[in-house]
Protein backbone atom coordinates (compact mmCIF):
# COMPACT_ATOMS: atom_id res chain seq x y z
CA UNK A 1 0.00 0.00 0.00
CA UNK A 2 1.17 3.22 -0.68
CA UNK A 3 1.14 6.04 1.62
CA UNK A 4 1.92 10.07 1.26
CA UNK A 5 4.36 11.77 2.76
CA UNK A 6 3.94 14.71 4.84
CA UNK A 7 5.06 17.20 2.48
CA UNK A 8 2.71 15.45 -0.26
CA UNK A 9 -0.14 15.79 1.95
CA UNK A 10 0.92 19.12 2.91
CA UNK A 11 0.81 20.61 -0.92
CA UNK A 12 -2.51 18.76 -1.45
CA UNK A 13 -4.05 20.54 1.62
CA UNK A 14 -2.76 23.52 0.46
CA UNK A 15 -3.80 22.95 -3.19
CA UNK A 16 -7.44 22.07 -2.71
CA UNK A 17 -7.48 25.07 -0.31
CA UNK A 18 -6.62 27.15 -3.01
CA UNK A 19 -8.96 25.54 -5.34
CA UNK A 20 -11.79 25.58 -3.07
CA UNK A 21 -11.17 29.28 -2.75
CA UNK A 22 -11.57 30.09 -6.30
CA UNK A 23 -14.47 27.97 -6.45
CA UNK A 24 -16.57 30.20 -4.00
CA UNK A 25 -14.61 33.40 -5.72
CA UNK A 26 -16.19 31.94 -8.85
CA UNK A 27 -19.68 31.01 -7.20
CA UNK A 28 -19.53 34.81 -5.62
CA UNK A 29 -18.68 36.35 -8.99
CA UNK A 30 -21.66 34.15 -10.56
CA UNK A 31 -23.97 34.68 -8.30
CA UNK A 32 -23.21 38.10 -6.36
CA UNK A 33 -21.17 39.93 -8.97
CA UNK A 34 -18.92 40.16 -6.57
CA UNK A 35 -15.10 41.39 -8.50
CA UNK A 36 -11.86 40.80 -6.40
CA UNK A 37 -9.80 44.41 -7.04
CA UNK A 38 -5.80 44.40 -6.55
CA UNK A 39 -4.62 47.24 -5.15
CA UNK A 40 -1.21 48.76 -7.15
CA UNK A 41 -0.89 51.93 -5.11
CA UNK A 42 -1.51 53.63 -2.05
CA UNK A 43 -3.52 56.37 -2.46
CA UNK A 44 -6.43 54.93 -0.25
CA UNK A 45 -3.82 54.17 3.02
CA UNK A 46 -4.22 53.54 5.61
CA UNK A 47 -7.27 51.80 5.26
CA UNK A 48 -6.31 50.03 1.89
CA UNK A 49 -2.32 49.90 1.63
CA UNK A 50 -0.90 48.69 -1.50
CA UNK A 51 -0.65 45.14 -2.77
CA UNK A 52 -3.86 44.55 -0.94
CA UNK A 53 -6.65 42.41 -1.80
CA UNK A 54 -10.24 43.84 -2.18
CA UNK A 55 -13.80 41.90 -2.74
CA UNK A 56 -16.12 44.23 -4.39
CA UNK A 57 -20.31 44.22 -4.26
CA UNK A 58 -22.20 46.16 -7.48
CA UNK A 59 -24.13 48.39 -6.24
CA UNK A 60 -26.73 50.97 -7.79
CA UNK A 61 -25.43 53.91 -8.17
CA UNK A 62 -28.07 55.37 -6.41
CA UNK A 63 -27.36 53.71 -3.13
CA UNK A 64 -23.98 55.11 -2.92
CA UNK A 65 -23.33 57.06 0.12
CA UNK A 66 -20.48 59.33 1.51
CA UNK A 67 -17.89 57.44 3.09
CA UNK A 68 -18.65 53.84 1.09
CA UNK A 69 -15.43 52.78 -1.29
CA UNK A 70 -15.82 52.54 -4.45
CA UNK A 71 -14.58 51.30 -7.82
CA UNK A 72 -15.27 53.14 -10.91
CA UNK A 73 -13.74 53.66 -14.14
CA UNK A 74 -12.13 56.65 -14.92
CA UNK A 75 -12.53 58.74 -18.68
CA UNK A 76 -8.85 57.12 -19.55
CA UNK A 77 -10.23 53.43 -19.12
CA UNK A 78 -8.23 53.45 -15.77
CA UNK A 79 -9.86 51.71 -12.73
CA UNK A 80 -10.17 53.79 -9.51
CA UNK A 81 -11.05 52.65 -6.22
CA UNK A 82 -11.35 55.76 -3.96
CA UNK A 83 -13.64 56.44 -0.80
CA UNK A 84 -16.87 58.76 -2.02
CA UNK A 85 -17.01 62.18 -0.80
CA UNK A 86 -19.79 63.35 -2.55
CA UNK A 87 -22.95 61.35 -4.35
CA UNK A 88 -24.95 63.40 -6.75
CA UNK A 89 -27.97 61.57 -7.41
CA UNK A 90 -29.66 62.44 -11.18
CA UNK A 91 -31.81 59.90 -12.40
CA UNK A 92 -31.02 56.51 -12.23
CA UNK A 93 -27.30 57.48 -12.28
CA UNK A 94 -25.19 59.49 -10.00
CA UNK A 95 -22.03 62.22 -9.94
CA UNK A 96 -19.98 60.77 -7.45
CA UNK A 97 -17.07 62.90 -6.10
CA UNK A 98 -14.21 60.51 -4.74
CA UNK A 99 -11.00 60.88 -3.21
CA UNK A 100 -8.41 58.96 -1.78
CA UNK A 101 -7.79 58.82 1.69
CA UNK A 102 -3.87 59.17 1.54
CA UNK A 103 -4.77 61.81 -0.91
CA UNK A 104 -4.70 65.41 -0.19
CA UNK A 105 -6.98 66.73 -2.31
CA UNK A 106 -10.02 64.67 -4.25
CA UNK A 107 -9.87 63.18 -7.71
CA UNK A 108 -10.04 65.86 -10.34
CA UNK A 109 -12.51 64.09 -12.53
CA UNK A 110 -15.94 63.61 -11.24
CA UNK A 111 -17.49 60.47 -12.65
CA UNK A 112 -20.94 59.83 -13.91
CA UNK A 113 -22.10 56.18 -13.01
CA UNK A 114 -24.98 54.05 -12.93
CA UNK A 115 -23.39 51.43 -10.90
CA UNK A 116 -20.13 50.74 -9.51
CA UNK A 117 -18.37 48.17 -7.37
CA UNK A 118 -18.42 48.75 -3.73
CA UNK A 119 -15.31 46.89 -1.83
CA UNK A 120 -17.44 45.28 1.38
CA UNK A 121 -13.77 43.69 2.49
CA UNK A 122 -10.02 44.01 1.58
CA UNK A 123 -6.93 42.26 3.34
CA UNK A 124 -3.71 43.73 3.28
CA UNK A 125 -0.60 41.76 0.75
CA UNK A 126 -3.02 39.19 -0.78
CA UNK A 127 -2.86 41.37 -4.03
CA UNK A 128 0.74 40.71 -4.45
CA UNK A 129 0.06 37.05 -3.96
CA UNK A 130 -2.62 36.91 -6.55
CA UNK A 131 -0.50 39.43 -8.91
CA UNK A 132 2.30 36.90 -8.15
CA UNK A 133 0.47 34.00 -8.98
CA UNK A 134 -0.24 35.57 -12.17
CA UNK A 135 2.82 35.48 -13.53
CA UNK A 136 3.99 32.68 -16.32
CA UNK A 137 6.73 31.36 -13.32
CA UNK A 138 3.91 30.36 -10.71
CA UNK A 139 1.56 29.06 -13.60
CA UNK A 140 4.30 26.52 -14.46
CA UNK A 141 5.35 25.67 -11.19
CA UNK A 142 1.97 25.28 -9.80
CA UNK A 143 1.11 22.52 -13.62
CA UNK A 144 4.29 20.72 -12.31
CA UNK A 145 3.32 20.56 -9.12
CA UNK A 146 -0.68 19.50 -9.77
CA UNK A 147 0.70 17.23 -12.36
CA UNK A 148 2.81 15.48 -9.91
CA UNK A 149 0.09 15.50 -6.82
CA UNK A 150 -2.21 14.44 -9.36
CA UNK A 151 0.33 11.27 -10.18
CA UNK A 152 0.89 10.73 -6.68
CA UNK A 153 -3.13 10.47 -5.64
CA UNK A 154 -4.05 8.48 -8.54
CA UNK A 155 -0.78 5.96 -7.25
CA UNK A 156 -1.90 5.75 -4.37
CA UNK A 157 -5.69 5.23 -4.55
CA UNK A 158 -4.58 2.33 -6.70
CA UNK A 159 -2.03 0.76 -4.95
CA UNK A 160 -4.04 0.75 -2.22
CA UNK A 161 -7.40 -0.69 -3.78
CA UNK A 162 -5.09 -3.03 -5.65
CA UNK A 163 -6.95 -6.00 -7.60
CA UNK A 164 -4.48 -6.14 -9.93
CA UNK A 165 -6.47 -5.09 -12.88
CA UNK A 166 -6.03 -1.65 -12.75
CA UNK A 167 -3.16 -1.05 -14.81
CA UNK A 168 -6.23 0.33 -17.54
CA UNK A 169 -5.75 3.78 -15.80
CA UNK A 170 -5.01 6.33 -18.55
CA UNK A 171 -1.68 7.12 -17.56
CA UNK A 172 -0.88 9.44 -15.14
CA UNK A 173 -2.59 13.24 -15.98
CA UNK A 174 -0.66 14.95 -18.89
CA UNK A 175 2.51 17.31 -18.15
CA UNK A 176 0.96 20.51 -17.38
CA UNK A 177 -1.20 21.87 -19.74
CA UNK A 178 -1.15 24.77 -21.49
CA UNK A 179 -2.79 27.65 -19.40
CA UNK A 180 -5.61 28.20 -21.78
CA UNK A 181 -6.44 25.25 -23.05
CA UNK A 182 -5.54 23.58 -19.10
CA UNK A 183 -9.42 22.11 -18.67
CA UNK A 184 -9.49 20.06 -21.71
CA UNK A 185 -7.21 17.32 -21.12
CA UNK A 186 -8.10 16.41 -17.75
CA UNK A 187 -11.49 16.80 -18.62
CA UNK A 188 -10.64 14.11 -21.66
CA UNK A 189 -8.61 12.40 -19.47
CA UNK A 190 -11.37 11.32 -16.93
CA UNK A 191 -14.08 9.74 -19.64
CA UNK A 192 -13.03 7.00 -20.60
CA UNK A 193 -12.41 6.44 -16.54
CA UNK A 194 -15.81 6.68 -16.29
CA UNK A 195 -16.72 4.54 -18.75
CA UNK A 196 -14.77 1.72 -17.21
CA UNK A 197 -17.47 0.26 -15.79
CA UNK A 198 -17.44 1.11 -12.03
CA UNK A 199 -20.21 3.40 -10.71
CA UNK A 200 -17.52 5.30 -8.58
CA UNK A 201 -15.35 6.12 -10.90
CA UNK A 202 -18.14 7.78 -13.04
CA UNK A 203 -19.71 9.47 -10.21
CA UNK A 204 -16.04 10.65 -9.70
CA UNK A 205 -15.25 11.97 -13.47
CA UNK A 206 -18.38 13.95 -13.71
CA UNK A 207 -17.11 15.42 -10.31
CA UNK A 208 -13.85 16.23 -11.61
CA UNK A 209 -16.14 17.64 -14.78
CA UNK A 210 -17.68 19.68 -12.53
CA UNK A 211 -15.08 21.16 -10.64
CA UNK A 212 -12.83 21.43 -13.57
CA UNK A 213 -15.78 23.93 -15.40
CA UNK A 214 -16.03 25.58 -11.90
CA UNK A 215 -12.25 26.44 -11.91
CA UNK A 216 -12.53 27.38 -15.62
CA UNK A 217 -14.83 30.37 -14.39
CA UNK A 218 -12.82 31.10 -10.93
CA UNK A 219 -10.52 31.54 -13.53
CA UNK A 220 -12.55 34.40 -15.22
CA UNK A 221 -13.04 35.97 -11.61
CA UNK A 222 -9.51 35.85 -10.82
CA UNK A 223 -8.42 37.52 -13.85
CA UNK A 224 -11.18 40.08 -13.75
CA UNK A 225 -9.48 41.13 -10.58
CA UNK A 226 -9.06 44.87 -12.13
CA UNK A 227 -5.74 46.73 -10.90
CA UNK A 228 -7.79 49.43 -8.69
CA UNK A 229 -4.70 51.41 -9.42
CA UNK A 230 -6.26 54.10 -7.20
CA UNK A 231 -4.57 57.20 -8.55
CA UNK A 232 -2.78 58.56 -6.04
CA UNK A 233 -2.96 62.81 -6.05
CA UNK A 234 0.22 64.69 -4.60
CA UNK A 235 -0.31 67.55 -2.61
CA UNK A 236 -1.34 70.60 -4.15
CA UNK A 237 1.36 72.25 -5.33
CA UNK A 238 1.43 76.04 -5.69
CA UNK A 239 2.74 79.53 -7.57
CA UNK A 240 1.81 82.90 -6.70
CA UNK A 241 1.97 85.96 -7.98
CA UNK A 242 0.40 89.43 -7.20
CA UNK A 243 -0.97 91.76 -9.89
CA UNK A 244 -2.11 95.57 -9.32
CA UNK A 245 -4.10 97.40 -11.30
CA UNK A 246 -2.97 100.88 -11.83
CA UNK A 247 -5.33 103.67 -10.91
CA UNK A 248 -5.94 106.29 -14.49
CA UNK A 249 -4.72 109.48 -11.94
CA UNK A 250 -6.95 112.77 -12.58
CA UNK A 251 -5.29 115.02 -14.74
CA UNK A 252 -4.61 118.50 -14.14
CA UNK A 253 -6.60 121.37 -15.28
CA UNK A 254 -5.51 124.88 -15.67
CA UNK A 255 -7.64 128.10 -16.78
CA UNK A 256 -5.68 131.08 -17.90
CA UNK A 257 -7.34 134.70 -19.34
CA UNK A 258 -6.91 135.07 -22.76
CA UNK A 259 -4.91 137.66 -23.92
CA UNK A 260 -5.14 140.14 -26.95
CA UNK A 261 -2.28 141.87 -28.36
CA UNK A 262 -0.29 141.42 -24.78
CA UNK A 263 -3.23 142.99 -22.74
CA UNK A 264 -6.11 140.66 -21.05
CA UNK A 265 -9.16 139.32 -22.88
CA UNK A 266 -11.93 139.13 -20.37
CA UNK A 267 -14.02 137.73 -22.58
CA UNK A 268 -12.32 134.10 -23.66
CA UNK A 269 -10.80 132.04 -21.15
CA UNK A 270 -8.21 129.34 -22.22
CA UNK A 271 -8.21 125.55 -20.98
CA UNK A 272 -5.37 123.80 -20.80
CA UNK A 273 -4.90 120.12 -19.15
CA UNK A 274 -2.41 117.37 -18.85
CA UNK A 275 -2.56 113.88 -18.26
CA UNK A 276 0.76 112.88 -16.40
CA UNK A 277 0.68 109.15 -16.67
CA UNK A 278 4.02 107.77 -17.52
CA UNK A 279 4.61 105.65 -20.59
CA UNK A 280 0.77 104.84 -21.15
CA UNK A 281 -0.86 108.14 -21.46
CA UNK A 282 -4.38 109.02 -21.83
CA UNK A 283 -6.56 107.79 -25.07
CA UNK A 284 -8.74 110.47 -25.10
CA UNK A 285 -10.85 113.13 -22.73
CA UNK A 286 -14.03 114.14 -21.80
CA UNK A 287 -15.35 117.50 -21.23
CA UNK A 288 -18.34 118.94 -19.86
CA UNK A 289 -19.08 122.50 -18.62
CA UNK A 290 -22.02 123.90 -15.92
CA UNK A 291 -22.91 127.02 -15.64
CA UNK A 292 -23.63 127.83 -11.86
CA UNK A 293 -25.97 124.97 -9.98
CA UNK A 294 -27.70 124.07 -13.55
CA UNK A 295 -27.53 121.13 -15.85
CA UNK A 296 -23.54 119.79 -17.08
CA UNK A 297 -23.39 120.38 -20.84
CA UNK A 298 -23.69 117.55 -22.74
CA UNK A 299 -20.13 115.66 -22.97
CA UNK A 300 -17.40 116.74 -25.70
CA UNK A 301 -15.51 113.94 -26.38
CA UNK A 302 -11.79 114.71 -27.28
CA UNK A 303 -9.33 112.94 -28.94
CA UNK A 304 -5.39 111.95 -27.03
CA UNK A 305 -4.08 114.84 -28.97
CA UNK A 306 -6.24 117.38 -28.24
CA UNK A 307 -5.26 119.29 -24.82
CA UNK A 308 -6.81 123.14 -24.66
CA UNK A 309 -10.02 124.45 -25.29
CA UNK A 310 -11.07 128.22 -25.44
CA UNK A 311 -14.44 129.53 -23.89
CA UNK A 312 -15.96 132.73 -24.87
CA UNK A 313 -18.62 134.62 -22.84
CA UNK A 314 -21.19 134.22 -25.50
CA UNK A 315 -21.05 130.89 -25.07
CA UNK A 316 -22.59 131.10 -21.54
CA UNK A 317 -25.85 132.26 -20.61
CA UNK A 318 -27.10 133.92 -17.23
CA UNK A 319 -28.89 136.87 -16.25
CA UNK A 320 -26.83 136.97 -13.36
CA UNK A 321 -23.28 136.76 -12.01
CA UNK A 322 -22.03 132.98 -12.05
CA UNK A 323 -19.43 130.44 -11.81
CA UNK A 324 -19.08 128.33 -14.53
CA UNK A 325 -17.07 125.12 -14.08
CA UNK A 326 -15.31 122.72 -16.73
CA UNK A 327 -14.70 119.39 -15.81
CA UNK A 328 -12.35 117.13 -17.37
CA UNK A 329 -11.44 113.27 -17.29
CA UNK A 330 -8.72 111.26 -18.43
CA UNK A 331 -10.04 107.87 -20.66
CA UNK A 332 -7.44 104.91 -21.52
CA UNK A 333 -9.28 101.89 -23.30
CA UNK A 334 -12.60 101.72 -21.27
CA UNK A 335 -11.30 103.38 -18.06
CA UNK A 336 -11.86 106.49 -17.08
CA UNK A 337 -9.63 108.96 -14.75
CA UNK A 338 -11.17 110.89 -11.53
CA UNK A 339 -12.51 114.13 -12.41
CA UNK A 340 -10.58 117.32 -13.04
CA UNK A 341 -12.13 120.70 -12.35
CA UNK A 342 -11.70 124.55 -12.52
CA UNK A 343 -13.45 127.74 -12.67
CA UNK A 344 -14.29 131.20 -14.29
CA UNK A 345 -16.72 133.78 -13.29
CA UNK A 346 -19.24 135.19 -15.65
CA UNK A 347 -20.84 138.23 -15.77
CA UNK A 348 -23.43 139.29 -18.00
CA UNK A 349 -23.78 142.28 -20.26
CA UNK A 350 -24.74 145.56 -18.79
CA UNK A 351 -26.63 148.67 -20.04
CA UNK A 352 -28.30 146.93 -23.17
CA UNK A 353 -25.18 145.92 -24.00
CA UNK A 354 -22.73 148.51 -24.18
CA UNK A 355 -20.95 146.72 -21.13
CA UNK A 356 -20.00 142.89 -22.65
CA UNK A 357 -20.35 139.56 -20.47
CA UNK A 358 -17.22 138.64 -19.35
CA UNK A 359 -15.36 135.27 -18.68
CA UNK A 360 -12.57 135.77 -16.18
CA UNK A 361 -10.79 132.54 -14.56
CA UNK B 1 -16.42 4.87 19.36
CA UNK B 2 -14.05 7.38 18.43
CA UNK B 3 -15.68 8.25 15.11
CA UNK B 4 -15.50 12.26 15.26
CA UNK B 5 -11.56 11.40 15.52
CA UNK B 6 -11.23 9.04 12.73
CA UNK B 7 -13.14 10.66 9.96
CA UNK B 8 -12.03 13.44 9.59
CA UNK B 9 -8.20 12.21 8.58
CA UNK B 10 -9.98 9.19 7.04
CA UNK B 11 -11.79 10.88 4.64
CA UNK B 12 -9.50 12.87 3.54
CA UNK B 13 -6.59 10.42 3.20
CA UNK B 14 -8.89 8.29 1.97
CA UNK B 15 -7.87 7.36 -2.09
CA UNK B 16 -10.90 9.64 -2.46
CA UNK B 17 -10.20 12.52 -0.43
CA UNK B 18 -6.82 12.19 -1.98
CA UNK B 19 -7.96 12.38 -5.37
CA UNK B 20 -10.59 15.10 -4.70
CA UNK B 21 -8.36 17.24 -3.07
CA UNK B 22 -5.60 16.72 -6.11
CA UNK B 23 -8.74 17.91 -8.48
CA UNK B 24 -9.24 20.73 -6.15
CA UNK B 25 -5.89 21.81 -6.90
CA UNK B 26 -6.45 21.71 -11.01
CA UNK B 27 -8.70 24.46 -10.16
CA UNK B 28 -5.74 26.57 -9.08
CA UNK B 29 -3.74 25.95 -12.43
CA UNK B 30 -6.57 26.67 -14.56
CA UNK B 31 -7.43 29.84 -12.23
CA UNK B 32 -3.56 30.60 -12.85
CA UNK B 33 -2.91 29.47 -16.03
CA UNK B 34 -6.33 31.45 -18.14
CA UNK B 35 -5.00 34.78 -16.74
CA UNK B 36 -2.87 34.89 -19.89
CA UNK B 37 -5.83 33.96 -22.14
CA UNK B 38 -8.15 36.18 -20.41
CA UNK B 39 -5.99 39.09 -20.38
CA UNK B 40 -6.97 38.87 -24.45
CA UNK B 41 -10.20 39.20 -23.98
CA UNK B 42 -10.56 41.76 -21.56
CA UNK B 43 -8.15 44.34 -22.91
CA UNK B 44 -6.67 44.60 -18.86
CA UNK B 45 -3.58 43.00 -18.63
CA UNK B 46 -3.62 41.78 -15.46
CA UNK B 47 -0.88 39.31 -15.83
CA UNK B 48 1.56 41.76 -15.25
CA UNK B 49 0.43 44.41 -12.81
CA UNK B 50 3.31 46.31 -11.22
CA UNK B 51 2.68 47.75 -8.20
CA UNK B 52 2.90 51.80 -7.24
CA UNK B 53 4.54 51.60 -3.67
CA UNK B 54 6.82 54.54 -5.15
CA UNK B 55 6.16 58.01 -4.03
CA UNK B 56 4.81 60.93 -5.94
CA UNK B 57 6.24 63.73 -5.61
CA UNK B 58 5.61 67.14 -7.73
CA UNK B 59 7.55 70.35 -6.84
CA UNK B 60 7.86 73.61 -8.62
CA UNK B 61 10.44 76.02 -9.14
CA UNK B 62 10.28 79.82 -10.00
CA UNK B 63 12.61 80.30 -12.52
CA UNK B 64 15.19 81.56 -12.96
CA UNK B 65 17.17 81.04 -10.05
CA UNK B 66 14.53 79.24 -8.08
CA UNK B 67 14.26 76.10 -6.14
CA UNK B 68 12.16 72.87 -5.55
CA UNK B 69 9.38 73.52 -3.34
CA UNK B 70 5.47 72.35 -2.84
CA UNK B 71 4.76 75.84 -3.16
CA UNK B 72 6.55 79.05 -4.99
CA UNK B 73 6.10 82.57 -5.59
CA UNK B 74 6.80 83.73 -8.94
CA UNK B 75 8.31 87.02 -8.28
CA UNK B 76 9.06 87.59 -11.71
CA UNK B 77 5.17 87.28 -12.89
CA UNK B 78 4.24 89.93 -10.28
CA UNK B 79 2.84 93.15 -12.12
CA UNK B 80 1.88 96.54 -10.25
CA UNK B 81 0.57 99.48 -12.31
CA UNK B 82 -1.29 97.30 -14.90
CA UNK B 83 -3.23 99.20 -17.71
CA UNK B 84 -5.36 97.60 -19.75
CA UNK B 85 -3.53 95.63 -22.52
CA UNK B 86 -0.37 94.61 -20.29
CA UNK B 87 0.85 91.40 -19.95
CA UNK B 88 3.92 89.43 -18.52
CA UNK B 89 5.35 86.03 -18.47
CA UNK B 90 6.81 84.17 -16.03
CA UNK B 91 8.84 80.77 -15.99
CA UNK B 92 7.91 77.66 -13.59
CA UNK B 93 9.66 74.36 -13.38
CA UNK B 94 7.44 71.45 -12.97
CA UNK B 95 9.44 68.52 -11.69
CA UNK B 96 8.65 65.15 -10.90
CA UNK B 97 10.54 64.52 -7.94
CA UNK B 98 8.70 61.11 -7.09
CA UNK B 99 9.63 57.82 -8.15
CA UNK B 100 6.82 56.77 -10.70
CA UNK B 101 5.49 58.51 -13.76
CA UNK B 102 2.84 60.88 -13.05
CA UNK B 103 0.55 63.71 -14.73
CA UNK B 104 -0.40 66.55 -13.56
CA UNK B 105 -3.14 69.31 -14.17
CA UNK B 106 -3.04 73.15 -13.91
CA UNK B 107 -5.90 75.46 -12.14
CA UNK B 108 -6.29 79.10 -11.65
CA UNK B 109 -7.78 80.58 -8.64
CA UNK B 110 -7.55 84.54 -7.63
CA UNK B 111 -7.74 86.21 -4.31
CA UNK B 112 -9.04 89.70 -4.53
CA UNK B 113 -7.58 92.35 -1.87
CA UNK B 114 -9.18 95.26 -0.56
CA UNK B 115 -8.64 98.88 -2.14
CA UNK B 116 -9.54 100.03 -5.50
CA UNK B 117 -12.92 100.77 -7.50
CA UNK B 118 -14.24 97.58 -6.29
CA UNK B 119 -13.60 95.68 -9.35
CA UNK B 120 -12.95 92.10 -9.78
CA UNK B 121 -9.27 91.79 -11.38
CA UNK B 122 -8.87 87.95 -10.25
CA UNK B 123 -11.99 87.15 -13.07
CA UNK B 124 -10.00 89.82 -15.57
CA UNK B 125 -6.79 88.18 -15.65
CA UNK B 126 -6.60 85.56 -18.39
CA UNK B 127 -3.48 83.31 -18.94
CA UNK B 128 -1.88 82.15 -21.91
CA UNK B 129 0.24 78.34 -20.93
CA UNK B 130 3.70 77.30 -23.47
CA UNK B 131 6.32 74.72 -22.69
CA UNK B 132 9.47 74.71 -23.88
CA UNK B 133 10.35 78.35 -24.34
CA UNK B 134 11.79 81.13 -22.05
CA UNK B 135 10.10 84.11 -20.71
CA UNK B 136 10.42 88.05 -21.69
CA UNK B 137 8.92 90.86 -20.78
CA UNK B 138 9.43 94.59 -22.79
CA UNK B 139 7.86 97.63 -20.41
CA UNK B 140 4.58 96.87 -20.39
CA UNK B 141 4.57 93.64 -22.75
CA UNK B 142 5.48 89.95 -21.74
CA UNK B 143 6.02 87.24 -24.20
CA UNK B 144 6.56 83.33 -24.23
CA UNK B 145 8.75 82.02 -26.85
CA UNK B 146 7.90 77.63 -26.87
CA UNK B 147 4.63 76.31 -27.51
CA UNK B 148 1.00 77.49 -26.55
CA UNK B 149 -0.89 74.60 -24.87
CA UNK B 150 -4.03 74.59 -25.91
CA UNK B 151 -5.63 78.01 -26.01
CA UNK B 152 -4.24 81.15 -25.46
CA UNK B 153 -5.93 83.73 -22.99
CA UNK B 154 -7.94 81.92 -21.21
CA UNK B 155 -9.87 82.89 -17.54
CA UNK B 156 -7.27 82.78 -15.28
CA UNK B 157 -9.77 81.54 -12.86
CA UNK B 158 -10.19 78.16 -13.94
CA UNK B 159 -8.70 74.86 -15.37
CA UNK B 160 -5.34 75.72 -17.46
CA UNK B 161 -4.84 72.88 -18.44
CA UNK B 162 -7.32 70.70 -20.61
CA UNK B 163 -5.59 67.56 -20.49
CA UNK B 164 -3.11 66.02 -17.93
CA UNK B 165 0.35 66.43 -18.68
CA UNK B 166 2.86 63.55 -18.37
CA UNK B 167 6.10 63.59 -16.39
CA UNK B 168 8.73 60.92 -15.58
CA UNK B 169 10.12 60.75 -12.70
CA UNK B 170 13.54 62.74 -12.60
CA UNK B 171 12.37 65.21 -15.07
CA UNK B 172 10.79 68.71 -15.47
CA UNK B 173 8.70 70.75 -17.90
CA UNK B 174 9.27 74.46 -17.61
CA UNK B 175 6.06 76.35 -18.34
CA UNK B 176 6.11 79.75 -19.94
CA UNK B 177 2.57 81.63 -18.09
CA UNK B 178 1.51 84.89 -19.64
CA UNK B 179 -0.51 86.78 -17.58
CA UNK B 180 -2.82 89.52 -19.45
CA UNK B 181 -5.23 92.30 -18.21
CA UNK B 182 -7.13 92.79 -21.36
CA UNK B 183 -7.89 95.91 -23.38
CA UNK B 184 -11.40 95.93 -22.89
CA UNK B 185 -10.58 95.82 -19.15
CA UNK B 186 -13.95 97.49 -16.95
CA UNK B 187 -12.77 100.80 -15.37
CA UNK B 188 -13.99 99.23 -11.86
CA UNK B 189 -10.50 97.30 -12.07
CA UNK B 190 -8.45 100.49 -11.70
CA UNK B 191 -6.29 100.36 -8.21
CA UNK B 192 -7.65 96.34 -7.48
CA UNK B 193 -5.16 94.13 -6.39
CA UNK B 194 -5.38 90.16 -6.35
CA UNK B 195 -3.46 87.32 -5.74
CA UNK B 196 -2.72 84.07 -8.25
CA UNK B 197 -2.89 80.73 -6.98
CA UNK B 198 -1.41 78.38 -10.09
CA UNK B 199 -2.26 75.32 -8.35
CA UNK B 200 -0.38 72.14 -9.79
CA UNK B 201 -2.25 68.76 -8.71
CA UNK B 202 -0.27 65.24 -9.89
CA UNK B 203 -1.84 61.83 -10.21
CA UNK B 204 -0.97 58.58 -10.72
CA UNK B 205 -3.56 56.74 -13.20
CA UNK B 206 -5.85 59.31 -14.81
Amino acid sequence: MRTLTRTQNFLLTVGATLGTLCLLTALAGILLGAKPLIFRSGSMEPAIATGSLALSLPVDATSIRPGDVVSVTNAAGVRITHRVLDSVPAGDSARLKLKGDANTVADTEPYTVTAADKVVFSAPLLGYGVSWLSSPAATFLAGIVTAYLLYVSFRYGRGQKSRGGRRAVPSPPAPPPPPAEGGRPRASGGRPRASGGRRSKGARGVAGLTVLALAGTTSVALTHAPEARAAFTDAENMATATFTAATLPAPTLGCTQNTVLLLPDNSTVDLAWSHNNGSTGATGYRFTTQTGNGPESSPIELGAATTARSVTANETSSAVQVVVTFRIYSKYQLWRSPLASSTARYTPSALGGLIPATLTC
Amino acid sequence: MGRRNAIRPKGLSSPRGVRIRALLCIGTVLGLGAVGTLAAWTDEATATATFSAGTLALKLAAVPGGTLADSVAVTSMNMTGMYPGVSRAGMVEVANSGTVPLAYLLAGTASNGAGGLGGDLGSALTVSIYTGGTATNNGLAGTCSGTLIGTANIPLAGPLLATARPLAPATTEALCLLVALPAAAATELQGTTTTATFTFTGSIGS
